[in-house]
């Protein structure tokens, strides 16, 4: 029977083009797609280990909405169980369920770490090069299991730890209000809420395995002292049997992909939220920094101006459960906000500047440096490349890892206003105030 | 839609034909014919230099000498070059300078705030900003940590600010401009973080708290690091962060050039200088025992473990002893026994806690109370049985292939690499350094020796939640951790002065009344004083601000003194015995006006007529009561503490400092009791005064007393 996999796919071959063409040395990047259809971003460097992230789709709108966190629970028990290979149709005798987790650490290595990379999860080993076929062994099998070993107690611990974020979350009733004024038909705060089933569908969250943890769907990306030519010889021998695409599962879940944009304010902290014109924006990193980037980022200092001396101001556009929307929430402890307050409309008045005009050069090259600095900081070991690469893989914006420092600075100052003037429309707004109080 | 075979050109020009849809599992024709199928043929061709890394010589490159830019100003030098960086990584530089200088044997919190004083603390008077801030602006970060014997500093710049960085670090150890405001602002950032820590990790927080201050409770803990005192911080700064005996590590990547290393370095240090400093004048504790035992912290749920094993000497032979025990956490020895015990696996999460000396490795898994008497049985016979049983044949090479793995990966791991090397420079008993353990590791054969003596060491286990159960051994400790009330010393003034202002109404009302209070301008006092030696003192003082006078009697001498204010508002001060008459010098009249101005009637008149102000620090306890702990509000003047009884409203202790032009301040403790009703005034008619380092004190007597109105 033949499947078609998720479209498109062309992110990955685009990636390993531009790295090819960023390289032209054996001992340069390369991008390899084994016989199972699995995806490895091979990137050799002069050091005495390896690292690799191994990840999967994570995507909220993906997972049973009766089932929160569900791909966390998987995760964890894809480590557990059988480190040998069995028949995947039968299954497996009862066996120690560290074993898979001893033999990796065996190998040696320093043991699977859990990972998140934006929407995908996964885990991150490190190993010494020699290790390189045992450790690709062990990770196609945390892939292939007959039986998702312990995941109703796995799921139980997620959703425990998730009521639990959920509960510390600050402001979590003011974020779900926004997302669901932002799309009032599929009302996407829903997926903000507290709860879920208390006890797992086995089969279902095998259906939700076997789609998500199928060859194509894996994201892979090894940094570190390898020889690219034999690593690509090991993983196409391991990776080699083609495995038959499921059918996919019915989340049942909501479509985020598309809404409308909302601001709502409660009590003293308002939100706004804007429709983000695609995940990898070019600039987009740079905007928010610039935005909120710290209390002397342009909107915390427009506020101050205007009078909001303790103003605090957050921006972030990775928001897990909410997708492609940027999300500004400000907070000012003067009491007497409410109807009284100038706050949304000196808010308001700001990001219309904004969109009009970016503030000075000083400011948009101290937001450059802050935002280069904390990349430097990440690329400076295999692990936090690895990340970054991965990042990038899964973004599928700026595939060249040469520029992945470097691509702030390439943003100009008419692109950056471009994308100011298009993110920060005011059409896209609306305004919700908490209750009793009055849209302005 | 079949795909050829991926070339170059197909793969990059496919997405832009933007109809490109594709499903690798199924196209056969994406399994090169040419490559091995099987993996054990695939891997015999792995190539010689990943199976065996070689040295390089960058590796090779360290050097360990003792650096002298001045005959005084001397410490130890480590350099690594780091391997050349992959043009996808930044360059980053590593700077660590390990001071000889930690929390043993000294006052509580006192070192901590001083490491917190110079990387956190900008500098008011010439606007450098602190010297993390400094850092973060260049890309780097910051990292401190206090150990028990010394204060460690990691900095992390781009490679290009590296000897900024050091040149920076330096000027900052050698002397830091701190305000009162900004040291009460570390005290309160420093007790935060340790509340912090104490309510999210109860049992490694403890484990932490047990290593470091034994049995002190956690209102004690918080109670001294608010006793800490600015002048106290700076004498602690310039005694102990000297260059003798620090060791500098630095990693810079992509250098070449030794001797230029090695020069910009000492370049860099020359701005940090020996000084001459006084003589100890803070009293220090003893030294603590290494924990052992169990501590159990009862509370609701499951227990939550922390096994501590010390590892402070962690050589080549511990490391692999280690692994055989807990293989990185899952399995090993622990494992085993553990599974034999509870018939289950348990999973520790692993983490080291202290640096150098004093070091622990800590293992903490989750478990059902009832479990932790056979968990606490099973780690020591696991940990017993590698002095009776030592490891060997394949669970010695696993262990040492594990290690052989970290010791690799050490040395692409700029801290990791600066641990191991800097230990080297400090102790001399310590492993022979990064490079060498990486080569020796294959002859390792003192194992068996060192298991069996290094098992000998009793273990120590810390639990939280869950309740001590019936027939527990007796090395089960139950303790009791309270949560210490504390509240922002330096902030939130609006919610403090309201029970300030109630305390103090209070303490006016006992005494006198506001009327009363309000009036007053002075006093006059006879008091007998007599002192350790038992010498016996008669003393009547006049003070009215700013001027006093006083008559001393000592064995059968005259002495008078007086202190008046010039039209020039100066304060001069004269002493007379029989004709002679000397001029007092500026500290002696400070310390005659002090003595007036903290008299507890006079502290309180002060605030009922508006000339001081002052703000709740937190509880104390003071001679089995708990009191009521305000500071006075004026950064012009020597810190003013006093205590006040909450329920009877007396004023029960004053503490100060007498200043010193070259030297750290003297501190002032006085207690005040008996009080008596003198009039419409109750004043206390006995105090105890002690200063400095005098333990016991000069005890007073007053036998009158006046107000001046």
């Amino acid at each position: 029977m033949r499947t078609r996999a998720r479209k498109p796919t062309f992110e990955l071959p685009l990636l390993l083009a531009l790295v090819l063409c960023a390289s032209g040395l054996a001992q340069n990047p390369a991008f390899v797609r084994a016989g199972d259809g699995s995806s490895f971003l091979l990137v050799p460097l002069k050091t005495r280990t390896v690292h690799w992230i191994n990840l999967h789709p994570a995507r909220l709108e993906d997972e049973p909405s009766a089932y929160p966190d569900l791909a966390i629970a998987v995760v964890r028990a894809s480590l557990v169980g059988e480190a040998i290979a069995g028949d995947a149709m039968a299954r497996p005798r009862k066996a120690s369920p560290l074993a898979w987790e001893k033999a990796l650490r065996k190998a040696p290595t320093s043991g699977s770490e859990l990972v998140r990379v934006d929407d995908h999860v996964g885990v991150r080993v490190s190993f010494p090069a020699r290790s390189l076929g045992q450790v690709a062994q062990l990770l196609k099998l945390r892939t292939r299991r007959a039986e998702l070993h312990g995941i109703a107690g796995h799921y139980h611990e997620a959703k425990l730890a998730r009521d639990a974020r959920l509960s510390l979350t600050p402001d979590l009733d003011l974020t779900r209000r926004t997302l669901d004024a932002s799309d009032p038909v599929r009302k996407p705060g829903s997926l903000l809420v507290r709860g879920g089933a208390r006890v797992i569908d086995e089969d279902e969250a095998m259906a939700f395995y076997r789609w998500n943890y199928h060859p194509t769907r894996s994201v892979n990306i090894l940094v570190g002292g390898f020889d690219a030519k034999f690593a690509s010889d090991v993983l196409n021998a391991i990776f080699r049997e083609p495995v038959t695409l499921p059918a996919k599962p019915e989340s049942g879940s909501v479509d985020l992909r598309s809404f409308e944009s909302a601001i709502v304010s409660d009590g003293d902290t308002l939100m706004v939220a804007y429709p983000l014109p695609s995940r990898s924006a070019p600039g987009l990193d740079l905007l928010i920094e610039l935005l909120a980037g710290d209390e002397r980022a342009f909107l915390p200092q427009s506020l101050r101006a205007s009078g909001h001396e303790k103003v605090l101001v957050r921006a972030q556009a990775r928001f897990p459960a909410g997708g492609n929307r940027l999300l500004i929430q400000v907070t000012d402890p003067d009491p007497n906000l409410g109807d009284k307050s100038l706050l949304p409309k000196h808010v308001k008045a700001a990001l219309a500047q904004l969109r009009k005009k970016l503030p000075e050069e000083a400011q948009v090259r101290r937001a450059r440096t802050a935002l280069e600095s904390r990349r430097a900081r990440q690329l400076g070991d295999q692990q936090g490349l690895a990340e970054l690469l991965a990042r990038r893989w899964i973004r599928a914006a700026v595939p060249d890892p040469k520029k992945l420092n470097s691509h702030t600075t390439t943003v100009t100052g008419e692109e950056l206003q471009r994308l100011a003037t298009e993110l920060l429309d005011q059409k896209s707004q609306t305004l919700t105030t908490a209750p009793g109080g009055k849209p302005r | 839609m079949r795909l050829a075979r991926p070339t170059l050109l197909t793969l990059a020009t496919l997405p832009l034909i933007g109809c490109w849809s594709w499903n690798a599992s199924l196209d056969s024709s994406l399994r090169p014919p040419d490559r091995p199928r099987n993996v054990d043929e695939v891997d015999g061709k792995m190539p010689d230099w990943m199976r065996n890394p070689p040295i390089t010589e960058n590796e090779l490159f360290v050097t360990r000498d003792a650096h002298r830019t001045k005959a005084v100003n001397s410490f130890t030098l480590n350099i690594r070059l780091g391997a050349p960086r992959h043009r996808l990584l930044t360059n980053r530089c590593a700077i660590r300078i390990d001071i000889p200088i930690g929390y043993s044997e000294q006052p509580i919190g006192l070192p901590e705030l001083t490491a917190l004083a110079i990387g956190d603390t900008p500098a008011i008077a010439d606007g450098r900003p602190s010297l993390r801030t400094w850092i973060n602006r260049r890309g780097g970060d910051l990292l401190i940590d206090v150990g028990a014997t010394h204060t460690r500093f990691t900095i992390h710049v781009p490679t290009a600010q590296w000897e900024a960085a050091l040149n920076e670090i330096a000027i900052r150890l050698n002397s830091t401009s701190i305000t009162k405001l900004q040291f009460g602002t570390l005290q309160d950032r420093l007790i935060q973080s340790l509340l912090d820590r104490w309510s999210s990790e109860p049992a490694v927080s403890y484990a932490s708290q047990w290593n470091r201050y034994g049995d002190l409770d956690r209102t004690s803990i918080i109670g001294s690091i608010q006793d800490r005192y600015l002048a106290q911080l700076k004498l602690f700064q310039r005694r102990y962060y000297q260059p003798n005996g620090a060791v500098v590590g630095v990693w810079v990547p992509e250098m070449t050039e030794r001797d230029s290393i090695v020069a910009s370095t000492r370049f860099a240090l020359a701005a940090w200088q020996t000084v001459s400093t006084p003589a100890e004048v803070v009293a220090a504790p003893e030294v603590l025992p290494i924990p052992t035992g169990v501590r159990w912290i009862e509370n609701e749920g499951r227990s939550r473990i922390a096994i501590l094993i010390p590892n402070s000497a962690i050589t080549l032979e511990q490391r692999v002893i280690l692994e055989c025990l807990t293989m990185g956490g899952i399995g090993g020895r622990l494992g085993e026994f553990i599974e034999n015990k509870l018939d289950r696996e348990l999973v520790f999460q692993v983490r080291e806690i202290g640096i150098h000396d004093r070091r622990f490795l800590v293992l903490q898994p989750t478990v059902d109370p009832e479990s932790v008497t056979r968990v606490w049985s099973a780690t020591n016979e696991a940990w017993n049985s590698l002095g009776t049983a030592p490891p060997f044949g394949k669970e010695l090479a696993e262990a040492k292939a594990r290690v052989q793995f970290r010791l690799a990966r050490r040395q692409d791991q700029s801290d990791e690499w600066l641990d191991a090397a800097n230990a080297v420079a400090i102790d001399e008993e310590n492993p022979p350094g990064p490079i060498r353990d990486l080569h020796s590791l294959a002859k390792l054969d003192h194992l068996r020796a060192l298991a069996r003596t290094w098992s000998e060491t009793k273990l120590a286990m810390v639990v939280a939640g869950g309740t001590v159960p019936e027939g527990a051994p007796t090395t089960f400790t139950e303790v009791v951790v309270t949560a210490p009330v504390y509240r922002r010393s330096t902030g939130d003034a609006e919610t403090w002065a309201v029970e300030t202002n109630q305390l103090l109404d209070h303490a006016v009302k006992t005494v006198a009344g506001k009327g009363a209070l309000a009036a007053i301008r002075g006093y006059e006092v006879t008091e007998i004083w007599t002192g350790p030696d038992d010498l016996v003192v008669k003393v009547a003082s006049s003070f009215r601000s700013p001027n006093m006078s006083r008559t001393t009697n000592v064995m059968g001498t005259r002495i008078s003194t007086r202190v008046e204010e010039t039209k020039e508002k100066k304060l001069i001060g004269s002493e007379t015995v029989g004709k002679e008459k000397r001029e007092l010098t500026g500290s002696e009249v400070a310390d005659l006006r002090s003595e007036g101005d903290r008299h507890p009637i006079t502290l309180l008149a002060a605030w009922v007529q508006g000339k001081t102000k002052f703000r709740m620090i937190g509880q104390r306890s003071h001679m089995g009561r708990k009191v009521a702990l305000l500071e006075r509000v004026d950064w012009t003047k020597p810190r003013l503490r006093i205590t006040i009884d909450p329920e009877s409203g007396l004023l029960r202790t004053v503490e100060t400092f007498l200043p010193r032009d070259d030297n750290a301040p003297l501190v002032v403790w006085e207690s005040h009791d008996d009080y008596r009703r003198m009039g419409p005034y109750r004043v206390p008619l006995h105090r105890v005064t002690r200063v400095g380092d005098d333990v016991d004190g000069v005890d007073a007597v007053i036998k009158s007393f006046k107000f001046l109105r």
